[in-house]
């Protein structure tokens, strides 16, 4: 356990200034829409006497809410999320392959380090799910400072509140990022998850078999993907005199998923353990 | 230790970040609503859904009310009530699915409405098993199961067709015969034919073929095309009668073989009983719906037993003709419904069900919601939509609460 | 003792190792020589388990590698095998942190002995540095068996003599060393066998001691003899 932990930190601690990179494109680019957005407004009512303010549906008028300005942050939160998105998404091929390149190829390293090799594969996956899982966190907690920030750049009597829900629904990036209720962030991770252990398995597939192994990762990738997503149809969901009902189905596609899942961890582990070359 | 503090500082804001959110700051505030009796039957607002949208947010939330609550869309949306609920539109209506709830095994395979009869006493499901379309064996062999609700007992048996008119669209019975009603498409350019195949319950073979309507070859702008209309729920006395209906249409965009958009010219209905083999055309007011509908007006129709009702509504008023199949008694327009009989402004919405009426109406404050029979024209149920808990009342306004449409439970019905 | 035992390896349709036998006792220094190509890193990343075998059996002291196995070996490969932006500082923390066999007294000796820095990153090393780091990495683990990938590849003379003190000291005593090297006429007379490759085969393994004394011949002759028939 010991040494997973320190492997998973290790992970961490090369990751290091990505992350910082992120956090602080993250905070730069929405703090910085923030105040151009609002400074905009509020320098139109200092400016022209006449001007009644932003109009939104069922907020009183000429006064401003955190809503109006997520609403009409929609790109800069985007952008931020879409690069975030984009790093980790490489850095799941990369946090392995850079293991064999350069001239120092650190896989030798781990491949003998005492222990289970499977400690490695777990350790990757773990540094994975704490980036994209602080990065979720992260920009929870902008939040409230955002607001923060809001509240102290425009004059109460010019101000109504905001409930969080709303404020996150108000922008279509975060509306994604972190689903309205617990089962739905359940299941759109719980399935990035997967799609990343499947990916870590195609991934030691090439790295065992080299130049076959390209062809064998891709199969492995693809047809995962594709039983993942075409069972619920396959099974005959949504097509009337089905024999399974729906939940039945559901249920079927969810223990398939996870039975996916535990096969490539094991798949993995045994790649590791006993076909991965140097 | 000190040396850890990276991956432990993150590892415990990804913890708590999203967990705080989830225990602490998910809750929307959003009020919530009932529908309480105000006058009549409380059972007869059992059924009753109100959709709508609530607004008072930055973007409106789509909800549905009932007498035990609201249910707000955007709190249940996930990837599970997805999946699941692309098989609704198969149901029909409740009655099914509560059926499908209550004998999970003996309705396995047997979800579609159109292939269902379903009743008090029993439950009858006819489906193709082997479709035989060979140039010199067009037939088929129908599975019929019939179970018995009072016993429990269930019996299926296979019944050859000599030849299969195609994909079945209703199923009732009458006596001993089981009608399995069929639509037959031929070729693109053509409008269906539509066939009554008659199976004999007692000796469990095919009994004959009738023929409901022909096809007609399209070409050109203008073409017909057939269907039938149902009876509108599975629970209702079932009619001896089938209603046809025969639309003239004209070519928008397009063209017949391909694909192609089209208006409706002109509508015909036609009862035709399954029990004399005779096909009446209805008056032709009942399939002048083109006339029912504008910017501001609507109709809704309803077959109950042989009870063929229309409704034509606006804000002002419900307008309702009725049309017995069985003795031909017309009553057209014969009951007018204001808003301001039941206290309220507008008509919002209306439909009709079991000889009833349903009206979601609109007044200074909160939507009202009456059930009127069609036949005596008697107030069953007024009912209006209140706050869940009077605080609520304090921060939101009920004029935020803009309702469209009025359901019985939960599955609309389409006119 | 490591002992190889009947050993197959390809890559693709490419045969590596084919069928190859020998031993290496603990307390010895035995040498693996063949010109390149010859099968020699792969036969000794397939003892350390770095890369799969496609037949035969390797045990160490009677033993699969296993997972305890890298406290009992260790492996210097011709090349860093740490992150390049990692200081030599670090790299040892991290030995310390994995490896219970580390002796952080005697890895701070080597240090000293090879002149490192400690604050040094690895990607900024020469060849030279590098070997040494590496060889330092090796030593400074309390293992029974070392084996070490051309330990002397590239590198400058100084650097070389070096390494070669490291050989003949108190380091090496007791264990068991398995390397490979081009350098024959220079660690000839450090090694206690020597064992001849080709083509994935073992042509020829013996006493280096034993045919100095019996056939009069040193390694390179052997070697003449036996590559250039």
């Amino acid at each position: 356990m010991k040494r997973y932990l320190k492997l998973v930190h290790m992970e961490v601690h090369r990751f290091r200034y990505l992350m910082l990179f992120l956090m602080g494109v993250i905070l730069i680019f929405q703090v910085g829409a923030i105040i151009s957005v609002l400074s905009r407004e509020l320098s139109q009512r200092w400016d022209d006497p006449t001007y009644n303010g932003v109009r939104s549906p069922f907020v009183p008028e000429g006064m401003l809410s955190f809503t109006w300005v997520i609403s009409n942050t929609n790109f800069w939160f985007a952008v931020p999320m879409l690069i975030s998105v984009a790093v980790i998404g490489l850095y799941v091929f990369f946090v392995w392959y850079r293991e064999w390149l350069g001239r120092s190829t650190f896989i030798y390293r781990l491949l003998m380090l005492p222990g289970a090799r499977c400690q490695i594969y777990l350790a990757k996956l773990t540094a994975i799910l704490i980036f994209v899982f602080s990065l979720v966190s992260y920009q929870l907690l902008l939040l409230p400072l955002q607001k923060l920030l809001f509240q102290m750049m425009v004059p109460a009597e010019w101000r109504v509140d905001s409930y969080w829900p709303e404020v996150i629904h108000a922008n279509r990036a975060l509306d994604l990022l972190i689903p309205r209720n617990i089962e739905q962030f359940l299941s759109i991770y719980g399935l990035g998850i997967m799609a990343v252990l499947i990916i870590f398995t195609g991934i030691l597939l090439e790295r065992s078999y080299r130049r076959i192994g390209i062809l064998y990762g891709l199969l492995y990738v693809v047809g995962n993907a594709i039983v993942a997503l075409y069972l619920p149809d396959l099974l005959g969901l949504g097509l009337p005199g089905t024999y399974l009902y729906p939940d039945e189905i559901v249920g079927l596609v969810v223990g398939v998923c996870l039975l996916l899942l535990v096969l490539s961890v094991v798949f993995g582990f045994r790649l590791l353990a006993n076909k991965i070359t140097v | 230790m000190r040396r850890y503090w990276l991956t432990i500082m993150l590892g415990l804001l990804a913890v708590s970040g999203i967990s705080t959110y989830y225990f602490f700051g998910s809750k929307d505030h959003l009020p919530e609503f009932k529908l309480v009796t105000l006058q009549g039957e409380p059972h007869e607002g059992e059924s009753l859904t109100l959709s709508g949208t609530y607004g008072g947010r930055k973007q409106s939330e789509f909800l549905e009310i009932t007498k035990e609550g609201s249910r707000y869309n955007g709190r249940e949306r996930n990837l599970r009530r997805g999946l699941i609920s692309k098989v609704g539109w198969f149901y029909r209506d409740g009655i099914l699915e509560s059926f499908i709830g209550e004998h999970r095994n003996i309705a396995r395979g047997k979800n579609y409405g159109p292939q269902a009869l379903i009743n008090e006493d029993e439950f009858i499901y006819a489906k193709w098993v082997d479709r035989r379309s060979a140039s010199t064996d067009q037939g088929g062999t129908l599975q019929i199961t019939v179970f018995d609700r009072g016993s429990g007992e269930e019996r299926e048996f296979e019944a050859d067709i000599p030849v299969h008119p195609g994909t079945i669209a209703d199923v009732r019975r009458l006596g001993e015969e089981l009608h399995i009603v069929m639509f037959k498409h031929l070729l693109l350019d053509t409008s269906a034919e539509i066939y009554d195949v008659v199976i004999n319950l007692s000796t469990e073979q095919w009994a004959r073929t009738d023929k409901l309507a022909e096809g007609k070859k399209m070409s050109g702008e203008v073409f017909n095309s057939n269907d039938i209309y149902r009876n509108e729920a599975f629970s209702e006395p079932l009619s001896e009668f089938i209603l046809i209906r025969e639309d003239k249409q004209a070519v928008v965009s397009g063209s017949i073989g391909g694909n192609f958009v089209s208006r409706e010219l002109s509508r015909q209905f036609y009862a035709y009983s399954f029990l004399t083999g005779e096909k009446e055309a209805l008056p032709a007011f009942y399939g002048s719906s083109n006339s029912f509908v504008s910017d501001s007006d609507y109709y809704m129709t309803s077959l109950y037993g042989n009870l063929f009702s229309l409704v034509q509504f606006n804000k002002k008023e419900a307008v309702v003709s009725q049309y017995n199949l069985s003795s031909k008694e017309e009553r057209r327009e014969y009951v007018t419904l204001t808003p301001e009989q039941f206290g309220a402004s507008e008509i919002i919405d209306a439909i009709i069900k079991s000889n009833k009426i349903y009206l979601l109406l609109a007044t200074t404050g909160a939507p009202v919601a009456a059930v009127v029979h069609l036949q005596g024209e008697k107030l069953l149920y007024l009912g209006q939509v209140t706050y869940e808990t009077p605080e609520a009342a304090k921060t939101e306004k009920i004029e935020y609460l803009r309702l469209r449409s009025i359901n019985i439970k939960g599955i609309r019905i389409w006119g | 003792m490591i002992k190889v035992e009947n050993v197959h390896k390809r890559y693709g349709l490419r045969k590596i190792l084919n069928g190859v036998s020998f031993t290496a006792e603990k307390g010895q220094i035995t040498c693996l020589i063949g010109i390149n190509g010859a099968g020699k890193s792969s036969l000794l990343h397939a003892i350390m388990g770095l890369t799969p075998i496609h037949g035969g059996h390797i045990a160490i002291d009677g033993q699969p590698l296993g997972t305890a196995g890298y406290e009992r070996i260790a492996f210097v490969p011709d090349h860093l095998t740490m992150p390049p932006g990692m200081r030599i500082n670090e790299a040892m923390r991290f030995m310390e942190d994995f490896y219970k066999g580390w002796n952080m007294a005697r890895a701070n000796d080597l240090l000293r002995f090879f002149g490192l820095e400690s604050t040094e990153r690895l990607g900024n090393m020469s060849k030279g540095t590098a070997a040494k780091f590496s060889l330092m990495l090796g030593l400074g683990q309390d293992t029974d068996y070392i084996l070490m990938d051309e330990p002397f590849s590239g590198i400058d003379l100084f650097s070389r003599e070096k390494i070669t003190e490291v050989f003949s000291s108190e380091l090496i005593e007791g264990r068991g060393v398995l390397f490979t090297t081009h350098e024959i006429a220079e660690m000839e007379r450090l090694m206690d066998k020597a064992v001849l490759i080709q083509d994935g085969k073992i042509i020829r393994s013996f006493d280096c001691e034993a045919v100095r004394y019996q056939e009069g011949k040193s390694v390179l002759d052997v070697m003449r003899e036996v590559y250039q028939s």
